[in-house]
């Protein structure tokens, strides 16, 4: 399929549903309820033509007036008005007979108006109400079957004038209109579905791609948001698998977080390409450690960076970097790191993702922070939906050897007996870094473990570290001045994670535990 | 948006200049004004108006002599109706300004009590002239 064989409809993400756009020549037929935004599809798609493709187009309307359409359309930007006036476009109000006359006429008004213009592009408005005609007129007196003949010799007149056309048909509960739709799905060569659903009190909107002859196409649902002053735009189910991806690369690089000693407890840094996990409860510094793995980026190897939050504003994470001398704000300011702020409310994954995608392509974004893991499984409530856009975007980042890191707050004070209690998705990360409290006579100190780094040598120990100037800094570890290293029967409690050494006073038991004989 | 407050002599005088003479013919004209280019029969204008086919078919004859709606050859018994700018200036203007009036019952109102003003038994019949004409 090459360019020329296609058109492109565009609107915003759905020739990328279609792989590129639509056959040249297909009858699109767009079946929704009321409301569900066909004739604003229909619209978008011959004004697109017309403004970024040069394809004149013509609607055909028989409910509602041309100028209510041109003001409509106003609200999306669309002067309808001018492209009239420069002969690109033409409205025409007719009833569904005179249409069924003029498409078979060889001296049809309509084809001529048509051709005047040079139309390339053809929507028209409501193909349900060309039913009306049929009833009782077919040859066997069956009400369908006759609407199948006018039906086929309507797309016929179509393709004669070489118009790729949109046909809106609307979806009616009656048993005689859903035979009608089953009918004109049949006979069309491409069917898109809108659907208006409810999600307890909120509306998702979503369009689903049933047929199209001759190509291939992202099947499932996709999220489809209506937007004033844009228009219609189609955000790919972020499950689907990314097409023509070659086999994952892999690199055996690694650069620095921004912590020294941190990056020998990893092993030497980490892999470019590598996914981390930051599991810790909320003060434990896992944002601080993420604006320095940005800014280790930005200012030292000319990386640029992203950080998207789902829990905290733009200037909240901005004023906290400053408080620690972290001049996040200059790099964003030079483009060096963006921003991406998303409400948690009603959040629509589909186009989250999109947008997350949108900006590491435009800005060429080399590392990636995702602070707030927990926001994405509140707001999304569904485990399958939740992994999938991990998946999906650890699949992306990977593919472009991004260095990602995730932060999830773990809700445990102390110790972690479960790396994510909610949504367990640590197996698919790289690298896993504990950030926890440790409470030692009256004061809380802060211990950093890296619990699993793949492909490194990285020590398994427990370092104590601060939140000061610059981020986070870890405490020397004095040599020889530690505790002497025991074997386990020396403790009692480990399964606590906080085991306590066993007093060398009290009396000492045999094998299997030092309490059995004073129990 | 439209004006309802238009003083009454000004639009009579731009139904005047247009030859505009009963509701029919105020209603066909806005009705081509909303719906053009319009592709169908007098008949169907006539059932979406209520009005009765033969007041329809004269309005738009009217029209078209006038040279407000574009002439336009028959396709089996449909016609393409599109409202064009008259070429005088006068005319242009009051069209222009009439058209501001669609949305508005102003000039339905003043055609209405013209039909009022003289005495017509039948205030529901539509073609009404105006007073002095």
């Amino acid at each position: 399929m090459t360019e020329s064989d296609v058109i492109q409809t565009g609107i915003y993400g759905l020739d990328q549903i279609f792989l590129g756009g639509i056959l040249k020549g297909n009858v699109i037929l767009v079946e929704g309820a009321a409301g569900v935004g066909k004739t604003l599809l229909g619209l978008e798609f011959i004004y697109r033509g017309i403004t970024e493709h040069d394809e004149p187009g013509i609607i055909v309307v028989f409910e509602t007036s041309p100028r209510k359409l041109i003001r409509d359309a106003t609200g999306f930007g669309w002067n309808l008005d001018e492209q009239q006036q420069r002969n690109k476009l033409k409205i025409i109000f007719t009833s569904p007979k005179v249409l069924d006359q003029e498409l078979r006429s060889p001296n049809s008004l309509l084809l001529e108006t048509a051709a005047g213009i040079g139309a390339q592009r053809i929507f028209i408005d409501g193909i349900s109400l060309l039913r009306t005609l049929a009833t009782g007129n077919g040859a066997s007196g069956n009400g369908a079957a006759s609407y199948r003949d006018l039906l086929q010799q309507f797309i016929e007149g179509l393709q004669r004038e070489n118009l790729t056309a949109v046909l809106s048909h609307e979806v009616l509960a009656h048993q005689e209109e859903s035979s009608a739709l089953e009918v004109a799905e049949f006979l069309a060569d491409t069917v898109i579905i809108l659907k208006r659903e409810h999600l307890h009190r909120s509306i998702l909107r979503s369009l689903e791609v049933m047929k199209s002859r001759g190509q291939d196409y992202e099947p499932g649902k996709h999220t489809l948001r209506i937007t004033a002053g844009k228009g219609l735009e189609v955000f790919r189910r972020v499950q689907l698998r990314a097409r023509g991806v070659p086999t994952q690369p892999t690199s055996e690089k690694r650069s620095p977080i921004g912590c020294a000693p941190l990056d020998a407890l990893i092993g030497g840094g980490i892999y470019d390409g590598s996914t981390t996990m930051v599991v810790g409860i909320s003060g434990a510094g896992k944002t601080v450690l993420g604006v320095q793995l940005l800014l280790e980026g930005a200012l030292k190897q000319g990386k640029r960076g992203m950080l998207v939050s789902l829990d905290e504003h733009p200037a909240q994470i901005l004023r906290n970097a400053a408080t620690l001398g972290m001049d996040l704000k200059e790099q964003i300011d030079t483009g060096m790191i963006q921003f991406l702020y998303d409400s948690p409310q009603e959040l629509e994954i589909d186009a989250h993702f999109d947008r997350i995608i949108r900006t590491i392509e435009e800005h060429k974004i080399e590392r990636l922070l995702i602070d707030g893991m927990t926001s994405y499984s509140s707001a999304l409530g569904d485990q399958g939906l939740y992994r999938d856009f991990i998946h999906s975007l650890v699949a992306y980042t990977k593919n472009k050897l991004m260095t990602t890191f995730f932060n999830y707050e773990n809700p445990e004070l102390f110790g972690v007996s479960n790396y994510m209690p909610d949504f367990a998705i640590s197996s698919i990360v790289d690298n896993l870094i504990l950030m926890n409290f440790v409470e030692l006579g009256t004061s809380l100190r802060r211990a950093i473990t890296v619990a699993k780094a793949r492909g490194s040598e990285h020590e398994f120990v427990t370092r104590e570290y601060t939140i000061g100037p610059g981020g986070i800094s870890l405490l020397p570890m004095e040599e020889g001045k530690g505790l002497p290293v025991l074997p386990f029967q020396s403790y009692y409690g480990l399964l606590s994670r906080a085991p306590t050494r066993i007093s060398a006073d009290l009396p000492r038991g045999g094998e299997g535990g030092a309490f059995r004989d004073a129990t | 948006m439209a004006q309802d407050n238009q003083p009454d002599l000004q639009v009579e005088g731009w139904l005047k200049t247009l030859g505009i003479e009963s509701l029919c013919h105020w209603d066909v004209l806005v009705f081509l004004y909303r719906h053009q280019p319009t592709l169908v029969r007098a008949e169907h204008i006539a059932r979406l108006l209520g009005d009765a086919t033969a007041e329809v078919v004269a309005a738009l004859d009217s029209l078209e002599s006038s040279g407000l709606v574009q002439p336009s050859r028959v396709s089996q018994g449909v016609r393409l109706y599109q409202l064009t700018a008259p070429a005088d200036p006068a005319r242009r203007d009051a069209l222009g300004r009439l058209m501001t009036l669609a949305d508005s019952h102003t000039v339905r109102l003043l055609l209405g009590r013209r039909l009022r003003g003289n005495d017509r038994p039948d205030q529901n019949k539509k073609a009404v002239r105006l007073r002095g004409e």
